[in-house]
């Protein structure tokens, strides 16, 4: 449905400036982008506000938004298998982090994801899909070195957060930060190709695409 | 100048959602799950 809306809107818009049809065609792909995230992170947002866990729904989703970015990761292949997805594993992650966690179990937590990033930086970042990979050897490198960057950021933030007893803020962002590493990981590649593959028995939502590992 | 005003407007528009695809094809993945199909003038 975004796809046939955002076509339309990217016709209407290329007849108004008499673009030609690759234009047209990137405008369709910008407005994809725009609606089909801005309308996951309305739909989430509004799910923790009616579960009542807005605030950690929304460090999760700001922590896993900044490894994702950099890291890259698994996509699955259709619009609302993405959407169901992300906001089943949202709602259930927020309501995870409203639970008070002792302070040294979240210590113990945060040198944890943070030993499991690092291998997953040397490792797999930046895990690519089908549709976009990334295999020149120096981009490769630079993606590795911001996903460090985020990845010290994110120990100083965690860190603060335990110390000043932000046990829910802090678990939040742990659960964040886990939920990317595994949809890098090879598991989370695996999970998310058993996924499509039982959809597409099911036969809801479209064709799989085989999704590959670098 | 209504007409003046919308087709500024809609440049704008354009040159923002030019923006945002060209965010789309870079390394990297800002888009949370899903990720669209990149037009082939993209991939050049």
């Amino acid at each position: 449905m975004i796809r046939t809306v955002s076509r339309n809107m990217a016709e209407k818009l290329g007849k108004q400036l008499q673009c030609d049809e690759e234009r047209v065609e990137v405008f369709a792909y910008g407005l994809q982008i725009i609606l089909g995230t801005g309308f996951k992170l309305v739909l989430i947002l509004l799910i923790s506000l009616i579960l009542d866990t807005f605030h950690t729904t929304l460090v999760c989703l700001i922590t896993y938004i900044a490894f994702r970015n950099f890291g890259g990761g698994v996509h699955l292949t259709t619009y609302s298998r993405c959407l169901v997805t992300g906001l089943a594993v949202f709602a259930v992650l927020g309501k995870l982090a409203v639970h008070d966690m002792k302070t040294n179990i979240l210590s113990l937590l945060l040198i944890a994801t943070s030993l499991l990033w690092i291998y997953a930086i040397t490792k797999w970042v930046p895990a690519g899909t089908e549709k976009k990979q990334v295999t020149d050897r120096y981009i490769r490198l630079k993606q590795k070195q911001k996903t460090g960057w985020v990845l010290m950021l994110w120990v100083i933030a965690c860190t603060a957060s335990i110390s000043y007893r932000l046990t829910q803020h802090a678990f939040a962002s742990l659960l964040g930060a886990f939920e990317a590493l595994f949809l890098i990981s090879p598991w989370g590649y695996s999970t998310a190709k058993a996924l499509d593959n039982l959809l597409d028995n099911l036969g809801k939502g479209g064709a799989r695409e085989c999704i590959k590992r670098q | 100048m209504y007409k003046k005003t919308v087709k500024i407007l809609l440049s704008t528009a354009a040159s923002l959602l030019v923006f945002v695809a060209s965010i789309g094809v870079s390394p990297n993945s800002m888009w949370i799950l899903y990720e669209p199909d990149i037009p082939r003038s993209l991939k050049k």
